[in-house]
């Protein structure tokens, strides 16, 4: 009766330290998406959906593979072809993860470039903010700056404007591929928030 | 603390929104040149000097030289804007003097040379006389459309003077010039405060021996005792609507504070405690009055509701605390003692820090500016008290010339328009 207990007992520590190494190991993977130099979020969502993309995929092989008659050989081409697709764009999404730290490095010159330039008015509050829409070409001079989103405060919205209209062009991004200038930095948004 | 986000919008659609944030802003100056437009004459320059001197005082501008320009244009289309690019200049302040009917008025551009136009355009109107006061206000414009909030070049200066036994009791302009004796006396004067419609003052003096409070109208000059007891009334603060007045008295035993209403005479006793009670100065929504109290065995600032009398103490670090008065709604100033110097200190009543703002030693009767972001004080080096003053957001520090023996007490108008 004691072996018994004894060997129920351990097996239960067996069973809880499996379920904590887990639950250890779950929360490491999550870190890892968070970049430690410039404090860059990456929104979580990028991995679940690349998941939620390669079980359509499969899913998709599967029925495709079953499926044999000639009546459905056109819809079996449209799947092909969105399968492609999805493949295609899996790949540009990988690509473009590989670049994160040329975007986060950009970004955080721009930042200080920008900070060095921005003439913070007496006005700004906490909570203030004002959006701006740049426009930049491949040469990265700034082409256009919209207001999106106006702080209220017509000293605040100058002196951010002025910062932006003074910085005229980011250097940083000439030597970027095409497709990474494309998909972040020809047109990118610029938030002026006092802390 | 830099943020960077990236939002990526996966299966929907390809284009990343990229948004940077710009949390931090650089502590310099903004570049600017005055310049007169089409003409150069006498009182344009003296023009421009005023508004050059308001300026610089505030530590948040830097006002070109003619010598440091690489073009001088005498009106906008002259710009040459590759000139002011390389000099990193902001905006260009174009002035020009009219003269109509016997009245001097100031008509100023401001020219933004990132975007190569006039942003804004004004007119200041004046009297043949006030070219001084004119510029003042064409200074506040230009800060205020820089900074966003209200210049105070143009808003007055109330002190106390005393060379060898004569007190007097002086206004002037926000820069020290344009002096006025309200008052002059064999006795000392102290504690000069304006009421918040800038017509009428309080000060104590000491002429019939003992420390009494008179308020003075500023039209008519005329002169009124506010309480006439045989102990001493000291202190005295006007309340926002000018109907009360707070002050300190021992008329029942040791000094506690009172309020008064200047119509009805009626009088609020406020404390009762054995211990010192002084200083009072009122809550910008005149709920509240905070005061010093040395209850607790050194002095500190206690804050009480005027209606219910309810009392906390403000203060915690420290064993020296005076003299304080409100910074808009959360935050106090007053005369701070760190080690063996005495400062002006700031403490945010929400998260209860304690910011030493001066840096001289023997400070004293900190009074702060309407737009809230200047102080001023008096300070001794040696025996000689003068006033300095200190910008809150640029820290620049500045020192007002005395043109006197001792210059101290100095009390700060509200705006004046």
């Amino acid at each position: 009766m004691m072996k018994w207990l004894t060997a129920l007992f351990f097996s239960i520590i067996v069973h809880i330290l499996i379920f904590l190494s887990y639950v250890l190991f779950a929360t490491e993977s999550v870190e890892k998406t968070t970049r430690k130099i410039t404090n860059v979020n990456f929104l979580d969502d990028e991995l679940q959906v690349k998941e939620e993309v390669r079980e359509r995929i499969k899913s998709q092989e599967k029925s495709v593979k079953k499926e044999d008659s000639e009546d459905l050989k056109e819809t079996k081409n449209k799947e092909i072809e969105n399968l492609q697709e999805y493949l295609k764009e899996e790949e540009m999404q990988k690509r473009v993860s590989d670049n994160a730290d040329v975007i986060e490095q950009i970004s955080y010159k721009v930042i200080k470039d920008i900070e060095a330039l921005w003439i913070r008015p007496n006005s700004a509050k906490a909570g203030m903010f004002a959006d701006f829409n740049l426009s930049i070409n491949r040469l990265g001079i700034i082409e256009n700056v919209e207001m999106k989103k106006t702080s209220g405060d017509r000293a605040f919205d100058r002196a951010a404007l002025n910062a932006i209209r003074k910085y005229r062009q980011i250097k940083y991004v000439r030597n970027l591929d095409d497709q990474t200038f494309q998909a972040y930095f020809s047109n990118f948004t610029l938030r002026f928030r006092p802390e | 603390m830099k943020r960077i986000i990236f939002l990526l919008f996966l299966a929907y659609e390809f284009k990343a929104d990229l948004v940077l944030e710009i949390t931090e802003s650089a502590s310099k100056p903004v570049k600017i040149a005055i310049l007169e437009k089409n003409s150069n004459s006498l009182s344009g320059q003296e023009i421009i000097n005023v508004i050059s001197n308001d300026l610089k005082r505030t530590g948040e501008f830097k006002v070109l030289g003619m010598d440091e320009l690489l073009s001088i244009p005498m009106n906008e289309s002259e710009v040459i804007q590759r000139d002011w690019l390389l000099l990193d200049v902001d905006s260009i302040i174009f002035v020009e003097v009219q003269n109509e009917d016997n009245n001097l008025d100031i008509a100023y551009s401001i020219f933004d040379i990132s975007y190569n136009e006039t942003e804004d355009k004004r007119r200041v109107l004046g009297l043949p006389d006030s070219l001084r006061q004119s510029s003042h206000y064409v200074s506040d414009g230009i800060y205020k459309y820089f900074y966003g909030i209200e210049g105070i070049s143009s808003t007055k200066l109330m002190y106390v003077t005393r060379n060898s036994d004569t007190h007097k009791l002086i206004i002037s302009d926000a820069d020290g010039f344009n002096e006025q004796v309200l008052l002059k006396s064999n006795n000392s004067i102290i504690s000069p405060a304006w009421s918040t419609d800038a017509k009428e003052i309080a000060y104590v003096s000491f002429e019939n021996n003992r420390a009494q409070v008179f308020t003075q109208n500023l039209a008519t000059g005329k002169r009124n005792l506010v309480l006439s007891s045989k102990s001493s009334v000291s202190s005295p603060a006007w309340s926002p609507d000018n109907k009360d007045l707070a002050f300190t008295s021992t008329k029942d035993g040791n000094s506690e504070i009172y309020t008064i209403n200047l119509k009805s005479k009626k009088i609020t006793r406020l404390t009762e405690n054995l211990a010192i009670d002084t200083e009072p100065a009122w809550s910008p929504d005149g709920k509240n009055i905070i005061f010093t109290s040395d209850r607790s065995g050194s002095p500190q600032i206690y804050e009480i509701n005027v209606r219910s009398k309810l009392k906390r103490r403000l203060t915690t670090e420290g064993n020296y605390n005076a003299r304080a008065s409100y910074l808009g709604k959360n935050e106090i100033i007053f005369v701070h003692r760190s080690n063996i110097n005495f400062n002006i200190a700031k403490l945010d009543l929400g998260s209860r820090t304690l910011e030493v703002l001066t840096s001289t030693k023997n400070d004293e009767s900190p009074c702060i500016a309407p737009n809230g972001n200047v102080i001023i004080y008096s300070t001794k080096d040696g025996n000689l008290s003068y006033l300095a003053g200190i910008n809150i957001s640029s820290k620049v520090s500045f020192k007002l010339p005395a043109l006197y023996g001792e210059l101290k007490e100095p009390a700060w108008s509200p705006f004046l328009r």
